[in-house]
């Protein structure tokens, strides 16, 4: 069930008030069962794992509280990492990891015998498997106590605004809010129902019509050549950014209704003046996720050089893994790790303060960067992405400039149509991304006058509803 | 929790007027009116509005003739004694026009003819494009799945995207009343003088189905056989230089062979004195009205021209003298 299906529009209203309409006791239930038949509607059978893992880390987690043996909770610790990271190992990389070995074997000159188990990847396994070691890590680590209601831990791992694509919460935020009492809050819902339309403005106008352009060139980067090329992965940077983090706003919207406030998951990504700062605004949940669970265990920065380079390098590379089995994904995070170790070298540092000119410059740099490494996360092999980053620059049609656009307008497949929809909504994207390093652009637009803010909010439904892309589109990060 | 629930029905009921009523007010591809057909500069949905027509008047016509535009030539007011239909519409393929009859025959349609037009898109073309498709969606489609059919037209974004067409129509329509009456629409007189004669477009499809089709021809002609329909299959011709270019010839031989398994057909493809003769195609695809004439009065009254007979065109193809045409084919 997407977001952004005819489906969820009939079950978000339902669950909401069935919530809001019985007492408290009732709504934990009521948000478990809603949780699992979202989760059930992409496929049954997945049931299964989710129950698997949630038990596991509340079995494990409980056990732990019991003991006070080190040597028994290092066990415990383990075989809970084990079995959530094992059960993600086999449906997300174990065709991956048997391809390499074959590829090694290959190189080798020796006998291979290929297996490949094709396994369908579950839906947001990655997202609600980090989720629930976060848990138990932290219980390990006495930073919370073990929950004791299973229903209440159930809901926590599996709470459908966020179980397929996070943000992947944290204990001390989401579990005491589903345990407590809620009284409905106006501002908050409403609040949250104008997040909702950012967050579908994002996805349907802007990811789901660029997707067309993006999809029609990397499904066969072979036949283009210079500007298609490029303006296609410019396209990806902003289909991809828009596609997310309008989930990650729908996500919090929707838990909003409910009185529940997720964990902010993107603040303006693309309006970094470093990769440091890019990290510290995009996909805020896992990036964070990776710095207290792998960065800072390894060390993090109270290290030496080298230590530290390291560190940041296996954390970035890691984190690539997490979004794909493929070597493409690899390389994406390992160049984000080694932006930053060349940052850390050249000392750019988000707190410097620098005049606008000189943080547009930067920006530039950091957008420049983030969509350089975006043609690996795109790619589907790597002799594809580096096609395209060897083939972007010949602009052999240059000389006559407007024939040139004219005709990559041509190859990428837009018309008139197209090109309003991306005039009218990217500078939208991009005033309310900067508006928003000064301040929440919903708040600001909820204080004017109410004739100012209905025009505005009724102008922007217009806008998405005239300007949307056909069909029901996925969302990008439901296939990590 | 009143004044949320009252803001968010003033919310929708916005968002229902610009989803609903702006679609079917505007209507670019005439579903909401297929009754009254604006001829607007929009490619309307032919076969939902010809299904909609004919299921209205269910005695009105005893003969069809199914198939894609290319069988838009044939205009069926040139037949002697019998009231016939041209259902012809973007793409037509045979599962479609099965699903026709069988909804036709369900509503009380008793036609004693149907005629069903062939060539090289009927099996590459995945009949499931369709469904996402406005100018081509199913009437069927209405039927099984409203939501999603609907769900293709109640769309604000339809609207906008029509908006530069809607404001400088060019007619499609000779007359509107012949496209209720006959089923064709375009002036099939005229060369279109936007054609690139010399850069043939490869009209067809990328899914191989042959097996697929052959069998939805064979239920096509035992419903026909179970409903004592006479079911005439014919090809359509195609200009040389498309033909060249989009046609497999061995793969469109294989399908010919095993069609005549099914039913003798009447043979307008290939290369002949008509189809490399510019002068009788409207564009690559489309043969004039003349043509199309010549071709229904081949069919109905077994006239037929000696030199292009002995080319493969009008020939009736039957399990005998198959290899034999398909040899004068070119």
């Amino acid at each position: 069930m997407l977001f952004n299906s005819l489906s969820f529009a009939v079950f978000l209203p339902v669950v909401f008030l069935l919530y809001w309409a019985v007492p408290h006791r009732f709504r934990v239930p009521i948000l478990l069962a809603a949780s699992y038949w979202f989760y059930m509607s992409w496929n049954v059978k997945y049931v299964v794992l989710i129950l698997f893992t949630t038990a596991v880390s509340y079995g494990t987690a409980l056990a732990l509280e019991r003991t006070e043996r080190k040597r028994t909770r290092k066990w415990l610790l383990t075989g809970a990492l084990a079995a959530c990271l094992g059960l993600l190992f086999v449906f997300k990389y174990l065709d991956f990891f048997f391809a390499s070995v074959n590829a090694v074997l290959g190189a080798l000159s020796l006998p291979l015998h290929p297996v490949t188990l094709r396994l369908m990847l579950p839906v947001g396994i990655s997202f609600y498997t980090f989720q629930t070691l976060s848990y138990v890590i932290d219980v390990y680590r006495g930073k919370f106590p073990a929950e004791r209601n299973f229903f209440v831990y159930a809901t926590f791992v599996s709470f459908f605004p966020q179980l397929v694509a996070g943000p992947i919460e944290r204990t001390e935020n989401l579990l005491p809010q589903i345990r407590a009492e809620h009284v409905f809050d106006y501002d908050q819902a409403t609040y949250g129902l104008k997040l909702m339309a950012w967050g579908f403005f994002k996805k349907l106008v802007i990811a789901d019509n660029l997707c067309v352009f993006v999809d029609k060139v990397y499904h066969n980067v072979w036949d283009f050549e210079g500007l298609p090329l490029i303006v296609a992965s410019l396209f990806f940077l902003a289909q991809i950014y828009c596609d997310f983090s309008g989930y990650s706003d729908i996500a919090r919207g929707t838990s909003m209704l409910l009185g529940i406030r997720l964990m902010e998951n993107f603040k303006s990504a693309y309006l970094s003046a470093s990769i440091r700062e890019f990290w510290s605004r995009n996909h805020i949940s896992l990036s964070t996720w990776f710095r207290d669970y792998v960065y800072i265990p390894l060390g993090g920065s109270r290290c030496g050089k080298l230590r530290h380079n390291f560190n940041l390098l296996a954390t970035f590379t890691l984190s690539g893994l997490w979004h794909g089995a493929s070597w493409t994904f690899v390389l994406w995070g390992a160049l984000h790790g080694l932006g930053q170790i060349v940052e850390n070298a050249l000392h750019v540092s988000k707190s410097v303060t620098v005049g606008t000119w000189r943080w547009l410059g930067r920006v530039l740099v950091t957008f420049t960067f983030c969509a350089f490494g975006l043609v690996f996360f795109r790619a589907q092999t790597l002799p594809e992405a580096l096609y395209v980053i060897t083939h972007s620059f010949r602009l052999a049609g240059l000389a006559s400039p407007v024939r040139y656009v004219a005709d990559t307008l041509h190859a990428l497949g837009m018309v008139r149509y197209d090109l309003i929809v991306a005039a009218v909504s990217l500078p939208v994207l991009i005033a309310y991304d900067y508006a928003s390093l000064r301040g929440d652009v919903i708040v600001w637009l909820s204080r004017r006058r109410a004739a100012v803010r209905w025009a505005v909010y009724l102008a922007f439904l217009a806008l998405i509803l005239c300007f949307r892309a056909s069909g029901e589109t996925a969302f990008v990060y439901f296939q990590f | 929790m009143k004044k949320f629930l009252a803001k968010v029905a003033a919310a929708l009921a916005f968002c229902l007027l610009v989803t609903v009523a702006m679609p079917i007010l505007v209507d670019p591809y005439n579903v909401f009116h297929a009754k009254a057909l604006r001829d607007n500069g929009v490619g309307p949905n032919r076969n939902y509005i010809k299904m909609t027509h004919v299921l209205a008047e269910p005695e009105r016509y005893d003969a069809f003739i199914f198939g894609s535009s290319r069988v838009g030539s044939l205009h069926p007011e040139v037949m002697e004694g019998i009231s016939c239909y041209n259902m012809t519409y973007n793409v037509g393929l045979p599962a479609e026009h099965l699903a026709n009859l069988r909804t036709m025959l369900a509503h009380g349609v008793k036609p004693k003819t149907v005629y069903v037009g062939l060539d090289n898109v009927s099996y590459t073309v995945d009949p499931a494009i369709h469904l996402s498709d406005r100018m081509s969606a199913p009437y069927e489609y209405s039927r099984a799945h409203p939501v999603k059919f609907w769900g293709l037209y109640l769309n604000a974004s339809v609207v906008v995207q029509a908006i530069p067409t809607l404001l400088h129509p060019e007619p499609m329509y000779a007359s509107v009343q012949d496209f209720y009456d006959y089923g064709w629409w375009y002036d099939y007189d005229t060369e279109n003088p936007n054609e690139n004669w010399d850069n043939p477009r490869a009209v067809t499809g990328s899914t191989p189905r042959l097996a697929e089709t052959i069998d939805e021809l064979g239920e096509l002609a035992a419903l026909c056989a179970q409903h004592d329909i006479e079911l005439v299959f014919f090809t359509n011709p195609m200009y040389e230089a498309s033909y060249r270019a989009a046609v497999d010839e061995q793969e469109f031989k294989t399908f010919l062979r095993q069609l005549v398994r099914i039913a003798p057909f009447y043979n307008f493809a290939g290369l002949n004195d008509i189809t490399t003769d510019r002068a009788y195609f409207v564009d690559h695809g489309h043969v004039k009205a003349g043509v199309g004439d010549r071709m229904l009065a081949r069919m109905t009254g077994g006239e037929a021209d000696e030199a292009l007979l002995a080319q493969g065109f009008g020939a009736y193809v039957t399990a005998e003298n198959v290899e034999d045409v398909l040899a004068r084919m070119g």
